[in-house]
């Protein structure tokens, strides 16, 4: 009963009429809620889940999958068009995306975001459908330990993602390592740097969070200095759409982001951000176009864009294989799992096969329906750009509002984007880029979880965290990148002495 | 063509600040000739009640709400919609519906920590005694203490016998920092003067069994649904239960009071209200709720969420005795860890 015959048997039944139909709806719902900045994939899922009850099982797990996978498409159109991030994992194509834009190459910048989600998708799925098993007891052997590794190598990494002064950079990342401890300690429940207010025990939720560094302080920046339409360059239908160069340099980024993507989607926490962020770091490195990006380089919105997909297809891996979901939508796609009766796990494989699938083989299907949903709108969002600002700046203001609420029907949140929007246009005028605050954020619940519970298990021993096959291969790389930023600094000022 | 202009700009000041006017008001959607319909209760319920889950959605509670929910239309005639407004270990939501309107109209999961141990390690703007109204007691999730199925131990004894041999080696997990599950196992600890290290695992049993099942711990702390799979698969094995009696789903797994520790706690689930809700609202709910539980597709849809073994019914007066009592059995408990809220 060979891989191929399985798949084909899935296939067969996705594309029966109902099945194809949640398919649609499940996508399309997803790209709404992910263009739409604020509500997401989580909130969408629960909001359907009543009306897959009664659904067939593998009906309502196609609706509910389309949903979570569609909305890495959608994240993308707002964070290139108006540099407010529609989901959490689109704060990345927020850097590059938006330049693209105001150069008249949003066209471009979406295409290239729709055709690298797709190529990651389904790449995801592949890789899904092949490694799901063992990847999910891979994914087993990472302890406390491992996670503590990753998150050290991803602050070396990631904490200059942009460049300029590292200084500046660090500065920036601890910052957003600091705002992100504020809330309920998830380890001990204490109550930290809440100063008794209920809603910041709730923790700042990293959407409002990222809207207001981005997207409103871009408000605030266009409203000291606003563009003229007529500055943008008047933009044929033919450019709408990216050119051969663009298309050519996209490619490697997208094979990149989406094989590279996909093993990070195994991280229990914020997985899609991390494989982003990283994808962008790594293109950045290779790139021939280094002093590109961050004005508009193309690989910076591919790679991300892909990674993010492909994440998404690795975190259902654990989700498949073990039945545990290390992210909230993934636990909500359990939880329409067991509604149905169907307990995904390792028997989940062995028991209801043709259940897997066909949710895989659905997974195909939706994926390409994404591309044709989402490639003819290009033009009809490029075009938004031409819109004068003084119309424009106002409608994103709601939006972001309408957004920052809909997270948690909660006013505070509004009150947390206007704050960090005008932290964030602060930064700007002085020259700092708010991506490390947000890196900081991201990393800090991995980080803290790691380091604290790997030396609750020590007992004060550190040896034994170093000692871990996989977690001393992480600590090894980043000694040794520490070793090389060191040496580097030293040949640097050996060099200006010598020269002087 | 300047009146038009004028015309034009009243017009959207009109809309734009009819719409600041809605986002201001308070959540609860509510027009002035329906509130005052909801205070004569004869008519309740009259339109949508709000059935808020201070947890993220998926969840074990949730999951319950939304089974509960998708049957208690038929006894109340108006649509139950679950809202997920988590949070704070549950303090969040707990508290907007305590301090919403005592109309009937919004409705709150009981959990037990929320009006138990919660408040006392983390602190909570409500009085978990004063401040609210339990209508009825739907469930009460056990809780069991398992290992990986391939360690040596296969009794709680030898467990237990173990842990003493290496005192301050044997890690367990927990997922509920202050919380029930992690009471129960406190308790089990200081019952059988055992010396462990406790490793907290934040949000989700599913860490707590990807770590067991990874061995960075030795054992951990769940309700039987956040085992799941692995549970009926063999890979982890359940040594103790925490209930007053045997599990029907587990013969073999042993209570922790037959075994000689007084300890039996498990979450309770169920609905509750603010404080002031009127007698005869909190009747229909009582009853309408008490039909869902006894209804075939609640049951049938409770089979699948793993809820039909653990149903539990108890009225709101013993709900409220039950809570209050475990309130004051929890207290010492949380001052001798030193886990009280300063």
């Amino acid at each position: 009963m060979g891989v191929f015959n399985q798949l084909m048997d899935g296939m067969i039944t996705a594309l029966s009429m109902e099945n194809l139909i949640a398919c649609f709806v499940g996508v399309l719902v997803g790209t709404i809620v992910g263009v739409l900045p604020g509500i997401g994939p989580v909130g969408a899922m629960a909001l359907l889940l009543p009306f897959s009850f009664g659904m067939d099982t593998g009906t309502s797990l196609i609706l509910l999958g389309g949903i979570y996978y569609g909305s890495m498409y959608g994240g993308s159109t707002t964070s290139i068009l108006i540099n407010v991030p529609g989901e959490a994992a689109s704060v990345v194509t927020c850097l590059d995306g938006y330049q693209m834009a105001k150069k008249g190459r949003a066209g471009a910048a979406l295409a290239v975001a729709a055709i690298g989600s797709w190529v990651a998708g389904t790449v995801g799925v592949v890789l899904l459908m092949i490694f799901a098993p063992p990847l999910g007891q891979a994914a087993l052997a990472f302890g406390p330990q491992e996670y503590l590794g990753i998150s050290i190598l991803g602050m070396l990494l990631l904490s200059n993602l942009t460049g300029g002064s590292f200084l500046k950079s660090f500065l920036m990342f601890v910052l957003g390592l600091m705002v992100s401890t504020i809330g309920i300690d998830p380890l001990m429940g204490d109550n930290r740097l809440s100063f008794g207010v209920l809603e910041l025990s709730r923790g700042i939720e990293i959407l409002p969070f990222a809207m207001g560094l981005f997207g409103m302080a871009e408000v605030f920046a266009i409203a000291v200095d606003p563009y003229d339409v007529g500055e943008l360059i008047k933009v044929k239908f033919k450019e709408l759409y990216p050119n051969k160069n663009e298309l050519k340099r996209s490619f490697w980024p997208i094979m990149r982001g989406s094989f590279l993507g996909f093993p990070i989607g195994l991280i229990p926490g914020p997985a899609a951000i991390m494989s982003s962020l990283i994808s962008y770091k790594i293109e950045k490195t290779v790139s021939k176009n280094k002093d590109e990006f961050g004005k508009g380089a193309i690989e910076g919105v591919a790679g991300p864009e892909s990674a993010n997909n492909a994440a998404a297809a690795g975190a259902m891996v654990p989700l498949l294989a073990l039945g545990i979901p290390f992210a909230p939508a993934t636990a909500v796609l359990l939880g329409g799992f067991m509604i149905h009766g169907v307990t995904p796990g390792p028997t989940f494989l062995t028991q209801h096969p043709e259940l897997f699938w066909l949710v895989i083989a659905s997974m195909y299907i939706g994926n390409v329906m994404l591309l044709i949903l989402n490639l003819p709108l290009v033009g009809v969002f490029a075009s938004l750009t031409k819109v004068p600002s003084k119309i424009l700046m106002p409608i994103v203001t709601a939006i972001m509002f309408i957004g920052a609420y809909s997270v948690n029907t909660s006013f505070f949140d509004i009150f947390l984007l206007i704050i960090f929007g005008l932290l964030g246009f602060t930064l700007k005028c002085v020259g700092y880029s708010p991506a490390p605050l947000v890196i900081g954020m991201v990393l800090e619940s991995v980080f803290e979880k790691g380091l604290r519970q790997s030396l609750i298990i020590a007992d004060g021993n550190f040896l034994t965290i170093f000692l871990r096959p996989i977690a001393g291969t992480f600590f090894g790389i980043a000694a040794l990148i520490i070793a090389w930023i060191i040496i580097g600094v030293f040949r640097k000022s050996t060099k200006i002495s010598a020269e002087s | 063509m300047k009146l038009k202009k004028i015309l034009i700009s009243a017009l959207v000041a009109t809309m734009s600040l009819s719409l600041v006017l809605t986002g201001c008001t308070k959540t609860n959607t509510k027009t002035s000739k329906e509130s005052t319909q909801a205070a004569s209760s004869s008519s309740y319920p009259s339109k949508a009640i709000v059935l808020t889950v201070q947890f993220a959605a998926g969840g074990s509670t949730d999951l319950l709400a939304r089974a509960l929910a998708g049957v208690a239309y038929k006894y109340l005639g108006q649509p139950v919609v679950v809202e997920n407004k988590a949070g704070a270990s549950g303090t969040i939501g707990t508290d907007a519906v305590l301090k919403a309107k005592p109309d009937g109209y919004s409705l709150l999961t009981q959990s037990t920590g929320n009006f138990t141990t919660t408040p006392m390690t983390q602190g909570a703007p409500y009085d978990p005694i004063k401040d609210v109204k339990h209508i009825i007691n739907i469930a009460t999730h056990p809780i069991l203490l398992v290992v990986n199925a391939e360690s040596p131990w296969k009794t709680i004894d030898e467990y237990v016998a173990y842990i003493k041999q290496n005192p301050g080696k044997v890690k367990y997990g927990q997922n509920s920092p202050g919380g029930t599950t992690h009471m129960a196992m406190e308790s089990f600890r200081k019952a059988a003067a055992l010396d462990m290290k406790m490793v907290p695992y934040g949000s989700g049993a599913a860490e707590v069994v990807a770590a067991l099942l990874g061995k960075h711990v030795d054992s951990g702390v769940m309700h039987p649904q956040e085992a799941g799979d692995h549970l009926k698969q063999g890979k982890l094995r359940p040594l103790l239960v925490f209930s007053e009696k045997r599990l029907k789903s587990l013969p073999d797994v042993p209570t922790a009071k037959e075994k000689g520790y007084d300890v039996v706690i498990g979450v309770t689930k169920g609905i509750s209200g603010p404080a002031g809700l009127p007698d005869d609202v909190v009747k229909k709910l009582h009853d309408a709720f008490k039909k869902t539980m006894e209804d075939e597709d609640f049951k049938a849809l409770a089979k699948n969420t793993g809820d039909l073994e653990f149903l539990d019914y108890k009225n709101g007066e013993d709900t409220a005795k039950f809570l209050q009592g475990m309130y004051k059995k929890m207290e010492p408990l949380v001052n001798e860890l030193g886990l009280k809220k300063k």
